[in-house]
């Protein structure tokens, strides 16, 4: 008697959830069609409307981040495309379409990058450098796994065949990579949790001694530089571009990463 | 002869502190007291009977330099004394009657001072004029009015036509101007008024900093003048000690130099002002005239000049949209002489030509300030023309035929280059409207400890259920028990050999997982080997087991040695089985 008085509610349920879920998705993808459209035809600042209404619906997705960068990029905003090339790179680092286009848009640059990392942070988590973030998480998952296994399989054979244990040598090497690739990985969390990238928008902007008007402006730097935000006060981001190269802008004059 | 040296001694000591009865007398003397601008005075504080410090503070008219302290011991008339000598160099800070103060000494808790003395400083005091001079100083600059940014040239000389050495040479700190020394000293010959002097010059390039009034503050050179004639010509640089020369210290300050540094002129040109302030021209070189579409070429913009070349930046160049430009790191070719700095800087930027067609270029163009005319000036390179070919589509092959030993086929392989520059295109799979997340810290955080956590619930496991009835375990540790029995002193030498026994036998059965304390050699050996131990540690086991047995059952009596020995053994075995 249950059964049969829940089962035609569930449906009803489950059918009124994905009325609803199609309803959403085909507002998305009528905008997500149309932008393509656009773009083909060299119309960049619709495109761009249309891909941004997707990415204000909280839709985060690489390729559509992609998209929109394209459509930046086309339209002649270079800042708002490495903006939105840097979001993608967070989302799909190793997609090859996505590294020819930042390649081709830091070209286009006028600031020439400047060192910024510490070079003992460059010797200890050298594999941030080398591999992408999604790697470097799977590779300390798996050699994790694999030494935590050889452990296990190191105390069930002494306990049934008493006799000395074996994989001593290979041991201690995955136990020496993992820890290498642990610790990078973590160092790659504590980055994205505490330390704020920026993209410079305006074609140009004057980076000052501090947020008063009169401050002395120390260096200018250019649409699409890539910035650290260190701390926000009264409007302003305190910015470092360099080791030696550090000041404030107006909030206004970079987006977040 | 003791009491003799005894009644000397007691002499002396009276005729001193006679004479210290009589008190301090201080009192200062200067070897001359009209001197003119840029020489020294020398002052010499004498001290005599007693100790005291000189207190030169107050001297404010002249710049002291300490040049020592000398004491000498007089015995003159049965009256002993002791004199010290305190030399100092005075240098005028000013021309105009200056006056060296009643000096400070302190003695033994007393004060005493000095009388004071006047010196005059004027053009024509003392033996100020150059020509009456044996040894004088001089600095001058190119230009006591310049603009900032401009280079001048500092020049230190001395003439000296008595030898002089051991020089220290002093410059002036140059606040306010960025200096650097043209070279080394040189030296040369000069005729003044009948009396031919060694000229030694020093040169310094100095770029002010800033604007207004500077005041270069005098070079100082001390030295030793070798008093031996009046007419030695020898080097400024030779060694002036030798047998029969007198040292003389002497020290020599050349006159402040004021200096009117102007600011540049308001610039309100179309051409961007670049900063050189000299004398300079630009010329522009393209490396081909002619390239294929995709291929580059090189132009290079050469500023050459006299003035703060260094200092160039990439001029500004005008290139038609149809080109891709590289910059390349400016090259520089600078001199540091003694008329200042002059060279080329070269700035490099590479063309690659995208689209075929015939370019022109404007000149390219830079506004310097130039210090011979006192005025901006605009200065160009020449205008130049580039003709952007269709790229060939085709390499070229080279056919021969088969007989044709003389030739190869030569296809060179070239690293593949962009003709054109262009972003790839847009993705339009759907999947571009899925919310995509990247993996979470506390995620992560699970998947690493996960299999820790496994691996202890195992360890756990293995320990509870391993604990009560895991023989192997059991027997290990009775075989520890007893090699540890078997070390103690008080115990005979059969229960001695009998805990080996059983330690060694213990550990071996521990191995097959069995109880049992008994064993042959025999049955010991082939626990081990089928066990995977090596038929070495098999046999040394068994060796051991038949080493115990004798020794037990022989009945003789053990010597410290063999027993140590047996114990050494089981202890090894142990450590071999058990670890």
């Amino acid at each position: 008697m249950t059964i049969r008085i829940f089962k035609p509610v569930f449906f009803l349920f489950i059918l009124l959830f994905s009325f609803t879920a199609t309803g959403f998705s085909d507002d998305l993808a009528e905008s997500f069609i149309t932008g393509i459209r656009y773009y083909r035809a060299q119309n960049y600042t619709s495109a761009i409307s249309e891909f941004t209404k997707i990415t204000d619906s909280g839709i985060k997705n690489g390729k559509l981040f992609y998209n929109l960068a394209n459509a930046y990029l086309k339209n002649g905003n270079l800042g708002k495309a490495v903006l939105w090339y840097e979001r993608a790179y967070k989302l799909i680092p190793g997609d090859p379409d996505l590294q020819f286009n930042m390649e081709f848009a830091s070209m286009q640059l006028k600031d020439a990058v400047e060192e910024r990392d510490s070079q003992i942070i460059k010797i200890i988590f050298f594999w941030k450098f080398i591999l992408k973030i999604p790697a470097v998480q799977w590779t300390a998952i798996a050699l994790n796994f694999i030494f935590w296994l050889i452990l296990c399989v190191r105390i069930i054979q002494k306990s049934i065949i008493q006799k000395k244990r074996i994989f001593k040598l290979p041991v201690y090497c995955i136990m020496f990579f993992a820890i290498i690739f642990i610790s990078t990985a973590f160092y790659n969390y504590y980055e994205s949790l505490t330390i704020r990238q920026a993209v410079v928008i305006p074609e140009k902007v004057s980076v000052r001694s501090g947020f008063a008007k009169k401050s002395t402006e120390l260096f200018m730097l250019h649409e699409g530089t890539k910035i650290k935000v260190e701390k926000e006060k009264k409007g302003f981001y305190k910015i470092i571009f360099s080791k030696d190269k550090i000041g404030w802008i107006k909030k206004s004059e970079a987006e977040p990463v | 002869m003791k009491q003799a040296v005894m009644a000397v001694l007691s002499f002396f000591l009276l005729q001193l502190s006679a004479s210290a009865a009589f008190g301090l007398e201080v009192h200062a003397k200067v070897d001359r007291t009209a001197i003119g601008p840029g020489e020294s005075v020398n002052l010499t504080v004498v001290v005599k009977d007693g100790k005291g410090e000189v207190d030169i503070s107050s001297i404010k008219d002249f710049k002291v330099i300490s040049r020592g302290k000398s004491s000498n011991f007089n015995f003159i008339n049965g009256h002993a004394s002791k004199e010290t000598r305190y030399s100092y160099t005075l240098l005028p800070i000013e021309d105009g009657r200056l006056v060296v103060p009643g000096l400070k000494i302190v003695s033994k808790g007393k004060t005493f001072f000095t009388k004071q003395i006047i010196i005059n400083v004027a053009e024509d005091a003392g033996a100020s004029s150059e020509k009456s001079r044996d040894i004088f100083v001089l600095s001058s600059v190119s230009n006591k009015e310049p603009y900032e940014g401009e280079q001048i040239i500092y020049t230190f000389r001395l003439y000296n036509n008595m030898q002089v050495t051991n020089p220290i040479f002093q410059k002036p700190n140059f606040e306010g101007f960025d200096a650097k020394q043209t070279g080394e000293s040189r030296s040369f010959g000069k005729l003044i008024s009948g009396t031919e002097y060694t000229v030694t010059e020093l040169n310094y390039v100095l770029i002010p900093l800033k604007t207004g009034a500077i005041t270069i503050e005098p070079a100082i050179l001390s030295c030793d003048i070798v008093r031996r004639g009046r007419n030695s010509y020898d080097s400024f640089f030779n060694n002036g000690f030798f047998s029969g020369a007198n040292l003389e210290p002497g020290v020599f300050r050349t006159k402040d130099l004021k200096l009117n540094v102007k600011p540049l002129p308001d610039y309100e040109g179309s051409v961007r002002f670049s900063g050189l302030v000299g004398s300079f021209q630009i010329k522009g070189d393209l490396k081909n005239s002619q390239i294929n579409a995709g291929d580059s070429t090189t132009l290079a913009i050469i500023i050459n000049g006299r003035g703060n070349i260094m200092d160039a930046r990439f001029p500004d160049i005008t290139v038609p949209d149809s080109f891709k430009t590289y910059k390349d790191s400016p090259v520089e070719d600078i001199n540091l002489g003694n008329d200042g700095y002059s060279g080329k800087k070269t700035f490099n930027l590479a063309l690659v030509g995208l689209k075929p067609g015939i370019y022109s270029f404007e000149p390219v163009k830079i506004c310097y300030f130039d210090t011979d005319i006192k005025s901006y000036k605009i200065i160009s390179a020449n205008p130049f023309s580039l003709t952007v070919n269709q790229a060939e589509n085709k390499e070229k092959l080279q056919i021969f035929s088969g007989d044709d030993n003389s030739k190869k086929l030569l296809i060179g392989k070239k690293k593949v280059q962009f003709t054109g520059h262009d972003i790839l295109p847009l993705k339009d799979s759907m999947d571009a409207l899925k919310n995509q997340r990247s993996t979470p810290l506390y995620l992560f955080i699970i998947l690493i400890a996960a299999p820790g956590v496994i691996f202890l619930a195992l360890k756990l496991y293995l320990i509870f259920t391993q604990k009560t009835d895991d023989m192997g375990q059991i027997l290990a540790q009775k075989a520890k028990t007893a090699i540890k029995d078997s070390s103690k002193a008080e115990i005979s030498d059969e229960t001695f050999l009998s805990l080996l026994y059983r330690a060694a036998a213990c550990a071996i059965y521990s191995k097959a997982g069995v109880k049992g304390e008994t064993l042959t050699y025999v049955e010991a050996k082939e626990i081990l080997l089928s066990k995977g131990y090596s038929d070495e540690t098999s046999n040394k086991a068994a060796g051991l087991l038949k080493d115990i047995e004798s020794a037990r059952y022989s009945g003789a009596g053990m010597s410290a040695d063999v027993k140590n020995e047996l114990l050494k053994n089981t202890g090894a075995l142990l450590k071999e089985l058990l670890k």
